[in-house]
C-alpha cells in the first residue's frame, strides 16, 4: 500500500540511426493508496517503457517518480513486478523461485519455508514444489511468478501484461485470482494491457495513452460494482458503456497510427 | 528401464567390443599377424593387471590427470571470469575479442615446445599448455552464455531485492551456466588431448611417457597395455561427464528452433 | 575502413608493440622471447629458402589426405549406420569410444607399425578424424524428413537413387559441421606426431627449434602452423557456402 506519483516523466531512446525518439513524454499521474489503476494504449505508445521506469529499471529522462514522496532511483523489494514471460529462474524449483525474494531479504530459513507453503497452497500449486519451470504450464508459471512477487509482500504491484500470454479461460481465472488477492492484500496496483476488456474489468480507473511519443489521452473512472458474480459483471450495461468509452479513445489513436504508416509508406 | 532391460541393454552395448577382443586374440594366436607387431590380448590383459597392481599406472595416471585436470580449472575459473568481463564490458570486449580471433585457429599443441623452452619438462609446462588450449572454449561459451541471459531475469532479480554485487552468483552464473557447461565440455578432451601431447614429446613421467617408453623399449604387451588403460580411464570420465552435465542441468529447456 | 581496422585490433599492436619493446630491453633472455621484428625477419628467411613451404606442404599433405579418407570412410559409415540396424548395433559402442578418447594415445602403436613416415600420420590423422564424421553423417541421415523420402519413392526413384538425390543432400549440413570439427583435429593430430615421432613436417621443425633453444625459428614454426590453421578454417567455411547456398543457415 503506497502511493505513487509520477511528475513530468519523459523517456527519450537513441536510435540505431543516431537521431533519437521520445518513447513518453510529460507523463504527470498519481495513483493513490490501494487503487488498481490499468494502462491502456496503441502498441508502442510507450506503456511498458512507463512501468519499467516506476519499477527503476531504466531512469527517465526528465521528470520523477516519487513512492511515498521518496523518489526512485533503483529497483527494490518496495516495488513488485510480474512480467508477460514470467521470467521465472529456470535453474530453481517452483519453490525456490517463490522463496528468492524471501532469502534476499535475510529471513530465517524456517520463516521461508512457512511462507512458501503458505502461498504454494493459496496459488493452487500444491503438489508441484519440486517442479522445475520447464516442467509447468503457462498459467502455473503465470501463479509461481505471481506468489514469487507477493511472497516478500512489496507495497506496490507493478505488471506487465502478465496474462497476455494466457489462454482465454486461463486468463479469466487468473484476472479474478488477482482481484481477490488485491483485495486481501491492499496493494497498490499499476497494470498494462493490450486488452480493453481486462482494463475495465480489474481496475479502479484507466488510464487512455497516445500513440507515440506517449502522453495520457485520457483517464476514466471506472465504478462497477464489483461484488456481483463475473458473468453478471461483463453483461451488465455499465460495463459496456464503460469498455465502449475506453476503446473508442484507443481506437483514435490506433487510426493515428495507421494513418501515420501509411503516410510514410506513400 | 527395469533393471533386466538395463542388464540387456549393457550387454548388447558391449557385445561388439567383446567381438573385436575376441578376434584380436584369435588372429594373434593364430599368428596371422606377428606378436612382434601385435601381442595377443591375453599377454596384454596380463600386463594391464600387472600396472594396475603394481601401483605403475596409479603413479603416472595421477600425474597426467593432475595436470590435465589442473589446467582444465584454471581455464575454467579464468575463462568464466574474461568471459563474463567481455559479456558485460564493451572495452574488455574490444581489447580482448581481436586476441580471441587471432588465437582461435591455431592449435594450442603448437604451444607445446614454446612452454618446453619457457618452463622445461615440468608439470607447470603441461599445465600452462592446458590452460592455455581450454581457456578459448570456456571464453567464447561463456561469453555467449551471459549474452543470452535474458533482460527480465535480471530485472526481476533486482526488483526482488538482489544488489548489484550479488546478480552474478545469484543470476547470470546459473543462467548461463548450459553455455559454459558447454565450453567445458568441449575443454575437457581438449585437456587430455593436449596433456598426452606434451607426455609424448616432452615430460619425464606421465601416461604418454610411459606408453612412449614401453614403445622405445620394445617392450610392447606393456606399452599396449598401458594404452589400453587409458583409453578406458578417458572413456569412463566421458560417459561421467555426460552424466553429470545430465544432473546440473537437468532444468535446461532447449530453446526450440533451428 | 583501414581506420576502423586498426582501432579494432588496437590490443594486438599493442602487445606487439609491448613484445617488440620487452623483448629487446634485456629484461628477458633472448631465447625466452626474441623481438617480433627478429622472428619476422627468420620466418620470411626460412620461407624465401623453401624450408617452411616445404615442411609445411608435407603437414597439409598428411593432414588433409587423412581427412580425406576419414570423410569418405566416415560418410559410408555414417549412412551405413543410418540404414542397417545391424551395423549401427555393431559399430555404435566404437565409435562412442572412438570418439571419447584421445587417438594420439596410439601414436607409439602406429609408429611400431607404420614407422615415422607419411603413412603412420595419414593413417592416424584419418582414424582421429571418421569418427565426428560418422557420428554427423548418420545424424544428417537421420534427420532427413521421412515425408521427402515418401514422396520420392511414390514418383518411382529407385533406392539407389534416392541415397544420392535425397539423403545425401539433406544431410550436408550436418556433414559439414562434421567437417568443421574434423578438419582441425587432422590438422593437429599429424602436427604432434610430427614433433613426438619426427619425419618431417613443422611439428618436428618446432620441436627441433626448441630443442637447440633456435626460438626465432621456433615462433617461425609457430606462425607458420597459425597460417596453416587459418587458411584450412577459411577454406572449408568458403566451400560450405558454396556448396550450401539452398541452405537457410
Amino acid at each position: 500500500m503506497a502511493r505513487i506519483e509520477i511528475r513530468g516523466l519523459g523517456k527519450t531512446f537513441p536510435t540505431i540511426k543516431g537521431d533519437a525518439v521520445d518513447a513518453i513524454s510529460d507523463l504527470s499521474f498519481t495513483v493513490g493508496d490501494n487503487e488498481f489503476v490499468s494502462i491502456v494504449g496503441p502498441s508502442g505508445c510507450g506503456k511498458s517503457t512507463w512501468l519499467s521506469i516506476v519499477a527503476g529499471f531504466i531512469p527517465p529522462t526528465t521528470g520523477t517518480v516519487l513512492i511515498d514522496d521518496r523518489p526512485v532511483t533503483a529497483p527494490g523489494p518496495d516495488r513488485g513486478v510480474v512480467f508477460q514471460e514470467y521470467a521465472l529462474f529456470p535453474w530453481r524449483t517452483v519453490a525456490d523461485n517463490i522463496a528468492y525474494g524471501l532469502e534476499e531479504k535475510g529471513l530465517a530459513r524456517d520463516e521461508v519455508r512457512r511462507i512458501v507453503d503458505a502461498y504454494v497452497r493459496r496459488m493452487g500449486l500444491a503438489g508441484f514444489q519440486s517442479k522445475y519451470p520447464r516442467e509447468l504450464s503457462g498459467g502455473m508459471k503465470q501463479r509461481v511468478a505471481l506468489a514469487r512477487t507477493l511472497a516478500y509482500e512489496p507495497d506496490v504491484l507493478l505488471m506487465d501484461e502478465p496474462f497476455g500470454a494466457l489462454d482465454a479461460q486461463t486468463r479469466e481465472l487468473q484476472q479474478d485470482e488477482l482481484l481477490g488477492i488485491w483485495r486481501e492484500k491492499k496493494k497498490t496496483v499499476l497494470f498494462v494491457t493490450h486488452s480493453v476488456e481486462e482494463a475495465v474489468y480489474l481496475s479502479e480507473r484507466v488510464v487512455v495513452m497516445t500513440t507515440r511519443p506517449g502522453r495520457i489521452k485520457s483517464v476514466i473512472d471506472v465504478d462497477l460494482d464489483r461484488a456481483r458474480h463475473r458473468e453478471d459483471v461483463v453483461t451488465s450495461p455499465e460495463f459496456a458503456r464503460l469498455r465502449n468509452r475506453v476503446w473508442l479513445d484507443v481506437r483514435e489513436e490506433v487510426m493515428k497510427q495507421y494513418d501515420a504508416a501509411r503516410d510514410s509508406a506513400r | 528401464m527395469t533393471a533386466r532391460a538395463r542388464l540387456v541393454a549393457a550387454v548388447s552395448a558391449l557385445a561388439p567390443i567383446a567381438v573385436a577382443l575376441a578376434t584380436w586374440e584369435a588372429v594373434t594366436r593364430a599368428g596371422v599377424v606377428s606378436t612382434q607387431m601385435l601381442p595377443t590380448f591375453s599377454s596384454v590383459g596380463t600386463a594391464a593387471g600387472d600396472l594396475v597392481v603394481s601401483g605403475v599406472l596409479g603413479h603416472h595416471l595421477l600425474v597426467s590427470l593432475y595436470r590435465a585436470l589442473g589446467g582444465l580449472a584454471l581455464s575454467i575459473v579464468v575463462g568464466v571470469i574474461l568471459g563474463f568481463a567481455m559479456a558485460t564490458r564493451r572495452h574488455v570486449e574490444s581489447f580482448f575479442d581481436p586476441l580471441v580471433s587471432l588465437l582461435y585457429p591455431l592449435p594450442k599443441t603448437a604451444l607445446v615446445p614454446l612452454t618446453m623452452v619457457w618452463l622445461g619438462i615440468t608439470n607447470q609446462a603441461a599445465i600452462l599448455v592446458v590452460f592455455l588450449a581450454g581457456l578459448l572454449p570456456v571464453v567464447v561459451n561463456t561469453y555467449h552464455g551471459v549474452k543470452r541471459v535474458e533482460r527480465v531475469l535480471i530485472w526481476s532479480a533486482r526488483s526482488l531485492g538482489t544488489s548489484e554485487r550479488r546478480l552474478f552468483t545469484r543470476v547470470v552464473l546459473p543462467a548461463s551456466l548450459p553455455y559454459i557447461w558447454n565450453g567445458i565440455r568441449i575443454a575437457l578432451p581438449i585437456s587430455f588431448i593436449v596433456v598426452i601431447s606434451v607426455e609424448l614429446v616432452a615430460s619425464r613421467v606421465g601416461i604418454g611417457n610411459l606408453i612412449n617408453g614401453y614403445g622405445g623399449l620394445g617392450v610392447y604387451d606393456y606399452m599396449f597395455a598401458a594404452i589400453f588403460l587409458f583409453v578406458l580411464v578417458a572413456f569412463v570420465s566421458d560417459r561421467f561427464t555426460v552424466r553429470l552435465g545430465r544432473g546440473l542441468l537437468r532444468w535446461h529447456e532447449e530453446p526450440s528452433g533451428r | 575502413m583501414i581506420r576502423r581496422a586498426f582501432v579494432a585490433s588496437y590490443s594486438l599492436l599493442l602487445l606487439a608493440a609491448a613484445w617488440e619493446i620487452v623483448a629487446r630491453s634485456g629484461l628477458v633472455p633472448f631465447f625466452f622471447l626474441p623481438p617480433l621484428s627478429v622472428i619476422a625477419v627468420t620466418f620470411v628467411r626460412d620461407l624465401a629458402e623453401g624450408l617452411l613451404a616445404q615442411e609445411a606442404l608435407v603437414t597439409i599433405f598428411r593432414a588433409f589426405l587423412g581427412f580425406v579418407i576419414a570423410v569418405i570412410a566416415g560418410v559410408l559409415l555414417g549412412l551405413g549406420m543410418a540404414r542397417s540396424r545391424l551395423i549401427h548395433w555393431f559399430f555404435d559402442p566404437i565409435v562412442a569410444v572412438g570418439l571419447s578418447v584421445p587417438t594420439l594415445t596410439l601414436v607409439p602403436a602406429f609408429v611400431l607399425w607404420f614407422g615415422i613416415g607419411h603413412e603412420s600420420k595419414i593413417l592416424l590423422v584419418a582414424l582421429s578424424c571418421v569418427w565426428s564424421m560418422a557420428v554427423s553423417t548418420y545424424n544428417g541421415a537421420r534427420s532427413v524428413d521421412r515425408r521427402l523420402l515418401w514422396s520420392a519413392r511414390t514418383m518411382g526413384t529407385p533406392e539407389g537413387k534416392l541415397l544420392w538425390k535425397i539423403v545425401i543432400p539433406a544431410a550436408m549440413p550436418y556433414i559439414f559441421t562434421g567437417m568443421q570439427v574434423a578438419l582441425p583435429i587432422s590438422l593437429i593430430v599429424a602436427f604432434v606426431f610430427e614433433m613426438a615421432a619426427g619425419g618431417g613436417g613443422l611439428g618436428f621443425l618446432e620441436i627441433m627449434a626448441a630443442r637447440f633453444f633456435k626460438s626465432p625459428e621456433l615462433f617461425a614454426a609457430l606462425f607458420a602452423i597459425l597460417l596453416v590453421g587459418f587458411a584450412f578454417d577459411r577454406m572449408l567455411r568458403l566451400i560450405r557456402s558454396r556448396v550450401l547456398l539452398w541452405c537457410e543457415e
